[in-house]
């Protein structure tokens, strides 16, 4: 924020002359004040007196917009996975995240249905391992891999994410189902929870959801049709 | 990702009225400079989660009285930010917090520059530049009071000079940081010798 100089003030970076005593009183504040840094009653007296003199609120302004650029020279770094869905979920906003952690959601995927299962492989895949490989010592939090199971036969994956929040990620390329399903899971107690719908094509898909309730407590994840008849299991059990 | 033709005081506007799509417009668009910050500043994954979401949770219940006459959405937001941390750092400096080690310092210090923004033309590079150009003993009062939250009293111990020469330092840092990055934007990087004191 540039300020506008008052009448009479003189030009950038040129000196005012002998400052009046109650100028000169809060001058050497100003800066602190512009900061955030100036507390009690010198930040009172400072405030009162930029009320009603427009040469110091000048000064101050100039200040305060060296002090934001500063701010500006923080680094970018990308939040820890979650961080997104759990904000969304503390302001209240029901839209489902879209963004590149959450590009799983609600696919409509054919040729893309394998692509998407290596790149969730890898991404998580690789992640575990590195955990493993840290001999556990790795704070992130863990995830588990299961097969998804129809009749006996393996039909795809489930990664469960162990973060705040938990994560889902289903990928299904071995089936021939085809149109919108249902996913849901079981929980140690209580009924089976909902977490959405998906689509597959030419019996390919992924798909992803947060779920609200800690990985620890998930036990299966569950396909099921239209009539709501189970298609394919997998068992979940994060450690 | 968020639409960048949309303005960041378009997007508060519609978080001021409970628009949720520009809330999660809003989210995107600053994520990653609301982390770095806190992240920069409290040098603790964790902490800078915590204070990060509840910069946005206060951006979001503030957005209504928020007044572009007073400065950019972006310096509100990373202020908000700057603001959380620096009362988080203020609880944990009890325990043990040294500054020197952390990213900050290292902005300051002419033989290792920030690596992300070596030859960079934008803002950041100009400020950085400029930063780097202060003598050490301003950029470090510049930096312990902007970023860490120090008073001039704790500078003028950490730096074992007179009070009156600490609030100097920092007065003088933050003006000869500014006058460095509007000569530098306007073209006017051959002046900067004779501008600066």
């Amino acid at each position: 924020m540039s300020a506008e100089l008052p009448p009479g003030a003189p030009a950038q970076g040129q000196p005012w002359g002998e400052l009046p005593a109650a100028c000169a009183a809060v001058d050497e504040d100003l800066a602190e004040l512009a900061l955030g840094a100036l507390t009690g009653r010198r930040r009172v007296l400072a405030l009162a007196h930029l009320e009603q003199c427009p040469r110091c609120t000048a000064v101050a302004d100039e200040l305060s917009a060296a002090a934001d650029q500063l701010l500006h020279l923080a680094p970018e770094a990308e939040p820890p996975a979650g961080f997104e869905a759990h904000l969304f979920q503390r302001l209240g906003i029901l839209q489902r995240p879209t963004s590149r952690r959450s590009r799983w959601s609600r696919l409509r995927i054919s040729a893309l249905a394998c692509a998407a299962g290596v790149v969730v492989v890898l991404a998580f895949g690789v992640g575990a391992l590195v955990g493993r490989g840290n001999g556990g010592s790795s704070d992130k939090p863990p995830i588990q891999l299961a097969s998804l199971v129809s009749h006996g036969h393996p039909m795809g994956r489930v990664y469960v994410y162990a973060g705040n929040p938990t994560w889902l990620f289903m990928v299904i390329y071995g089936s021939n189902w085809d149109g919108t399903l249902r996913c849901e899971v079981t929980l140690d107690d209580g009924p089976p929870m909902v977490l959405g719908k998906f689509w597959l094509s030419d019996g390919k898909g992924a798909w992803s959801e947060s779920i609200s309730v800690p990985a620890g407590r998930l036990r299966q994840a569950r396909v099921l049709d239209a009539h709501g008849h189970v298609l394919a299991t997998a068992n979940l059990s994060v450690t | 990702m968020s639409d960048p033709g949309v303005s960041d005081e378009a997007l508060l506007a519609g978080m001021a009225v409970g628009d949720e799509g520009a809330g999660v417009a809003f989210v995107r668009r600053y994520q990653r400079r609301v982390y770095g910050l806190a992240l920069s500043i409290l040098g603790d994954q964790a902490l800078a989660y915590d204070i990060a979401q509840e910069a946005f949770l206060r951006a979001w219940l503030h957005a209504p009285v928020f007044d572009r006459r007073r400065g950019s959405v972006t310096a509100w937001l990373l202020t908000i930010t700057r603001n959380l941390s620096i009362d988080a750092l203020r609880m944990r400096r009890a325990v043990a917090t040294d500054p020197s080690d952390q990213i900050w310092l290292n902005m300051v210090d002419k033989a290792r520059p920030p690596e992300d923004l070596a030859g960079a033309t934008d803002m950041r590079g100009r400020l950085a530049v400029a930063l780097a150009s202060l003598p050490p003993e301003q950029s470090r009062a510049l930096v312990l009071t902007a970023i860490y939250g120090y008073t001039a009293e704790e500078v003028s111990k950490r730096e074992s000079v007179p009070i009156g020469t600490a609030k100097s330092r920092v007065r003088r840092g933050l003006q000869r940081l500014r006058a460095a990055t509007q000569l530098q934007g306007s073209g006017g990087e051959e002046q900067l010798g004779e501008a600066l004191p």
